[in-house]
């Protein structure tokens, strides 16, 4: 019994080392810079540049900050943070939400949002000193689509060994509540950079 | 091995531990080190450590047969959740079972007396655990506007006019955004970490060392509205440079250590009076 515990201590351990070192599957930093000018009703308009000490204190490996405009002239925000190592419950990445609780916003309206494509992806209605905005986010991981059940994301990402990864993105899309493209659009938008991220990290 | 009475501790099965662990316990180090508000976690194996001295040996006792087979369960369980946490890719699935292994070994090795004995130091050896940071974050925003909330409390004698709304503070014509590493989350664990091992270490009897933790939390809330008020203050006095980087990290590290005395001041106080001996 003793020596059959210390054993089975010893293979959690060899597997702990392979998914650490990525033997198992290893990691691959997408070029964001890939990602199309033209997503779904949105065209590029220009990347922002900010100052990197705002990332906060586990800044993004990877990072694209770019603004859009749909064909009526509204302007939206899309920002994806991809992280060689990301851990659940860690913090690294934290969700979406939290940066914007955390500035002052108070969440309004947070709904799931089902895309044609299989992946659910957070819309959320958030409210400062007057201002309404709509945000569109989800963390996304090598392999499957994102899925916000914690069993289904576990089942993917067992379904196969490449999927034991570690890299993950986080995504936002901000806009003007009264700009903001309809569910159907935005469900759109989600699956084109779905597909497009998959690409550029398999 | 340790059932001959001289290995005092299991060492070669600790290195072992620390081998199989290695990847976990360097992501634990490179991950909390990042993370002002659970970087306290960094000090637990120590302060674990240093209260085992102080609590002196354990008397030597042979390993009941029971003791050995419920050790070997918790390596099991602990290789089970490090398993788990490799598999999922939760971070604390993975290195809970760091804990859960050491604790185990010992109590394979030297027996129940021996965890009995140092049981303080075993809890507080649990805590290297960081708390989930889904947890704190949902905690987060409400200790925010509770810390700005008592931060106006405190300013309204400078300045009637002081407002709090979501996470700003408007103060004497300033705007202080109080941001969500501000919330009192690290002043609240770092100080709660301090509580168990000054219960340990004045031998608090459990009624009064968990009055000690529970004082923790208004303590945290009060310090933090401190911060936050004197961050105001500096703000209005010389300028955003005062309350930034070196001397917004100063203020706040002189804030929790001055806490942290009189925290072991009321422990020593309480001790003294319930006649516990330290050790």
């Amino acid at each position: 019994m003793k020596l059959a515990a210390w054993i089975l201590l010893g293979l959690a351990g060899l597997l702990a080392h392979a998914v650490d070192y990525g033997s198992l599957a290893r990691p691959k930093r997408p070029d964001l810079d890939r990602i199309s000018v033209r997503l779904g009703s949105l065209e590029r308009v220009e990347d922002v540049v900010f100052d990197l000490a705002v990332l906060g204190e586990l800044p993004p490996e990877e990072h694209l900050f770019r603004r859009y405009r749909d064909e009526r002239g509204h302007e939206g925000l899309v920002y994806i943070a991809y992280f060689l190592r990301g851990k659940r419950w860690s913090g690294r990445p934290h969700p979406v939400d939290v940066c914007f609780l955390s500035q002052g916003w108070e969440n309004r309206h947070k709904v799931l949002l089902d895309t044609p494509q299989g992946a659910q992806v957070w819309v959320q209605d958030f409210e400062r000193e007057g201002r309404n905005i709509r945000v569109l986010h989800w963390l996304q991981r090598p392999g499957d689509p994102p899925r916000m059940g914690l069993f289904s994301s576990f089942g993917a990402r067992l379904g196969r060994f490449t999927n034991l990864r570690q890299d993950v993105a986080s995504i936002y899309f901000e806009f003007d509540a009264e700009a903001a493209p309809p569910d159907d659009e935005l469900a759109a938008i989600a699956d084109q950079l779905v597909r497009e991220l998959e690409q550029l990290w398999k | 091995m340790a059932d001959s009475g001289r290995a005092r501790i299991p060492s070669a099965h600790l290195a072992l531990l620390l081998v199989i662990f290695f990847p976990i316990l360097r992501e634990w180090w490179s991950h909390c080190s990042q993370i002002s508000r659970i970087s306290y976690v960094l000090l637990v194996p120590l302060l674990a450590w240093g209260q085992t001295f102080f609590r002196g040996r354990a008397p030597w006792a042979p390993v009941a047969r029971r003791d050995a087979t419920l050790g070997a369960l918790g390596i099991l369980g602990a290789a089970l959740l490090l398993a788990a946490g490799a598999l999922s890719g939760v971070f604390t699935l993975s290195i809970l079972a760091f804990p859960l292994a050491v604790t185990a070994l010992f109590l394979q090795t030297r027996g129940i007396d021996f965890l009995r004995h140092h049981a303080w130091s075993f809890v507080l050896f649990a805590f290297l655990v960081p708390i989930p940071l889904p947890l704190l974050n949902h905690v987060n925003p409400w200790l925010v506007e509770a810390s700005g909330r008592t931060a106006v409390g405190m300013l309204r004698v400078f300045d009637g006019s002081t407002e709090w709304a979501g996470s700003v503070l408007a103060f004497q014509g300033w705007d202080l955004v109080v941001a969500d590493a501000c919330s009192g989350s690290g002043t609240f664990l770092t100080l709660w970490v301090l509580a168990i091992f000054l219960a340990g270490l004045f031998g608090l009897r459990p009624t009064i060392a968990l009055f000690t933790l529970v004082l923790t939390a208004p303590l945290a809330l009060v310090v933090n509205g401190l911060r936050i008020s004197a961050s105001a203050l500096f703000l209005d006095w010389w300028g955003p440079k005062a309350v930034s980087g070196l001397p917004h990290e100063i203020l706040g590290q002189v804030l929790v250590i001055g806490t942290a005395i009189l925290l072991v001041l009321v422990a020593s106080r309480v001790s003294k009076g319930e006649g516990a001996v330290p050790g």
